[in-house]
């Protein structure tokens, strides 16, 4: 007990000097010191508590700790920033009654949205009405295509059909061309099924079959045994994708298992254990820093306190990487165009649009840590390079890298025509 | 009997929100609005459970019912609110009666199980048929001129939508307070009561039971559809059994044996959480704890509280 006590309290003050040690090498080399004026309220739609609490956990870490550290290097413009978090119990309903919260009655100038989908679709549009910025978190395609794509939103992080795009052809080399995808019956799992079936369609392979799970199915081995065992891959974009592959594996499943975007934040990969040797997944970013060549990235670990391998010292989890870099994107974005459209109020929030869609790229930075991010103005969408990862030797680690050029789409609307 | 300490009570409840929502703002009165569509569903669970004498934990289906039966139909409507609102009563009826068939061919506690597999067998089949409910995702309410006997309404959570739905709370309330004074209510108390009895005196108790838990169904489904005018967006989780069970909570809290403690309950439980919400994320544990002491200090609820005490 006390060697516990005594190894979590050393664990504890090294993290607080090496981030305190980090900060000053931060706001000497990229930002100014020093806040004044009005603080610029973003709000944080996250979440906390329920099913996607595992993320949410992630995004608040990130959002909390980088709002501070950007409020330490002269905030937003000279501004400081103040961070307003809500949590949407990872329901609907609550969810965008909180959202109502941060713009009625937080008036927040700008919004980082939900990770899920259906929170997100049926927040954007509350947001647009209400004409202040939605940054979304979701993944699924489906948020930001025509029937959901709204003025006031943009995506700073990747979503299904790039991740598809850019993985596709890389899998049906290295795993073979036929496949099938057992997904969650919600947009985001229907949207990543969909991408995924045209790319590996255009890397020369076939989905065979598409087999769809319920959200609340409460027995997940009935739609397991559907899967064709003859297949090469396996695509899983599912909520549950622990269990999922936990229960493929003791089912004699032996394919190799493709986890789809950013599922690797749903769940600690350790907790697969055995099980996971050999799964893949497709992140916006690695988990260690020895996978990435990436000073910016090491500040914002060592600022979190999350050491080289990805563990956080206060929690002990791995870190949802792509989660993190999903919400220093959104700030990163916020940050830019705050200060170059010389916006003040939420009146000049419809100007800061129209020069975001002249920006066609942000170059990499303390938030844009992982290298340079295209912005495409038609939707609002933006693409980076795409990391491919498995588990080896239970550790995840890089397996390669699609370039963002790769992972581009054709956009179904254009918002940049009014 | 007429309570009219409960419909006087209820009555300002429902004012009183009316006149706060301009002073306290848009938010607010959104929370108001929804908070009202619940008290439907609230009252129809102790329609159902003190007079029709149905524990039915599958309230949140009918109510469900209603919602999605306004946002199909909304199209075909062409944005007639009147409609829309009649298609969810008649829808919630339609299901209520259809489950109060079944239900009263079982024992007391055969009932309760069989709402329960009723309300997580519509859950299961609202999130398999996902192309026609959206499953967890849910239905937007389509983009239309909404109309209200001629009148252009604005759909959301709004002072009209709030408006609107107090009044029909109130003239629901209203209804149910005369009828309460009636012979045919003394009827429906007695069939409660003791259906045997009833049955030999030569009433048909299943009759009964069935007509008042129609009645409780087309509650459900008319807050429901205001429901889907308010929130603009229904997901498979309003027919969850969670959403049953919350059902059960504020009428438990406002007081299950009185139709006019449903409202009570919806605005304690959810103006408590609204407020909590913004010091904690253990709202639920909170609440929790809440219904515990309710439950051991104030079994009949805070309509309980308007009882005289015994004399004895």
């Amino acid at each position: 007990m006390t060697t516990k006590i005594t190894r979590r309290g050393l664990l504890a003050t090294s993290v607080a000097a090496s981030a305190s040690a980090a900060l000053p090498r931060i706001v000497g080399t990229s930002f100014a010191a020093g806040t004044s004026g009005d603080p610029i309220v973003i709000g944080h739609q996250c979440e906390l508590t329920g099913w996607d609490a595992a993320t949410g956990f992630w995004r608040n870490k990130v959002a909390t700790g980088l709002c501070d550290w950007l409020n330490a290097n002269g905030g937003i413009a000279g501004r400081p920033i103040k961070l307003v978090t809500v949590d949407t119990k990872s329901d609907v309903d609550v969810g965008v009654n909180q959202l109502r919260k941060l713009l009625l009655e937080d008036e927040v100038d700008f919004v980082i949205g939900s990770e899920i989908s259906s929170i997100a679709i049926a927040s954007n549009k509350i947001a647009n009405e209400n004409k202040r910025l939605y940054l979304t978190m979701s993944s699924s395609e489906a948020t930001t295509s025509k029937d959901n794509a709204v003025p006031y939103q943009f995506r700073l992080t990747t979503n299904s059909a790039a991740t598809a795009a850019g993985a596709a052809q890389k899998y049906v080399e290295s795993v073979g061309p036929r496949w099938v995808t057992f997904f969650a019956d919600i947009k985001w799992g229907q949207s990543e099924r969909d991408w995924w079936a045209k790319g590996v369609a255009a890397s020369g392979g076939e989905v065979d079959n598409a087999i769809a799970l319920p959200v609340d199915a409460p027995d997940l081995l009935p739609f397991v045994m559907q899967i064709d065992r003859s297949a090469h891959g396996i695509f899983i974009p599912v909520l549950n994708a622990l269990q999922a592959i936990q229960l493929l594996r003791n089912s004699g499943y032996d394919q190799k298992i493709v986890l789809a975007g950013q599922s690797f934040s749903l769940f600690d990969y350790r907790e697969l254990g055995e099980f996971g040797d050999g799964v893949f997944g497709i992140e916006t970013a690695p988990v260690s820093l020895a996978d990435m060549n990436s000073p910016e990235m090491a500040d914002i670990y060592q600022a979190l306190g999350i050491d080289g391998n990805g563990v956080d010292a206060d929690s002990g989890k791995v870190v949802g990487s792509s989660m993190l870099l999903g919400i220093a994107q959104s700030l990163g974005f916020l940050k830019a165009n705050v200060e170059q459209s010389g916006w003040k109020t939420k009146q000049d929030t419809a100007a800061l649009i129209k020069h975001a869609e002249s920006v066609p790229s942000y170059p990499k930075g303390p938030l844009f840590p992982l290298g340079d991010v295209t912005m495409r103005a038609q939707d609002h969408q933006a693409f980076m390079d795409i990391y491919l990862l498995q588990m080896q030797a239970g550790s995840l680690v890089k397996y390669g890298v699609a370039p963002k050029d790769i992972t581009i789409y054709d956009a179904d609307v254009d918002l940049t025509q009014g | 009997m007429r309570d009219r300490a409960g419909i006087l009570i209820s009555l300002a409840i429902l004012l009183a929100l009316c006149v706060a929502a301009p002073v306290v703002g848009e938010f607010w009165s959104g929370v108001f609005a929804r908070c009202v569509t619940w008290m439907f569903l609230a009252i129809s669970f102790t329609l159902a459970y003190s007079y029709a004498n149905i524990p039915s934990v599958a309230q949140a289906t009918v109510f469900g019912a209603g919602a999605y039966a306004a946002i199909w139909l909304a199209p075909t409507l062409q944005g007639n609110v009147t409609l829309m609102l009649l298609a969810g009563t008649v829808a919630g009826g339609l299901v209520a009666a259809v489950f109060g068939l079944l239900l009263l061919r079982m024992s007391h506690s055969g009932a309760a199980i069989g709402a329960i597999i009723f309300a997580v067998t519509g859950s299961i089949l609202g999130n398999a048929a996902v192309s026609v409910t959206g499953g967890a995702d849910g239905l937007p309410l389509p983009a239309l001129n909404f109309h209200l006997l001629g009148v252009v309404v604005a759909a959301g959570p709004n002072n009209t939508m709030l408006v609107l739905s107090t009044a029909l709370l109130a003239i629901l309330l209203i209804g149910f307070w005369y009828v309460s004074g009636t012979s045919t209510w003394r009827i429906v108390r007695a069939v409660q009561q003791n259906p045997v009895r009833a049955q030999v005196l030569g009433y048909n108790a299943a009759l009964f039971r069935v007509v008042v838990f129609t009645v409780a169904g087309c509650v459900a489904g008319l807050g429901g559809a205001l429901y889907a005018l308010i929130s603009r967006h229904v997901a498979i989780d309003v027919v969850s059994l969670s959403m049953s069970l919350k059902s059960i909570l504020w009428a438990a809290v406002g007081g299950v044996t009185s139709v006019y403690g449903g409202p009570i309950g919806v605005l304690l439980v959810q103006l408590a959480s609204e407020i909590l919400a913004r010091w904690t994320v253990r709202v639920d544990l909170i609440i929790g704890v809440m219904l515990v002491l309710i439950a051991l200090w104030l079994p009949q609820g805070i309509m309980g509280l308007l009882k005289r005490p015994d004399r004895h």
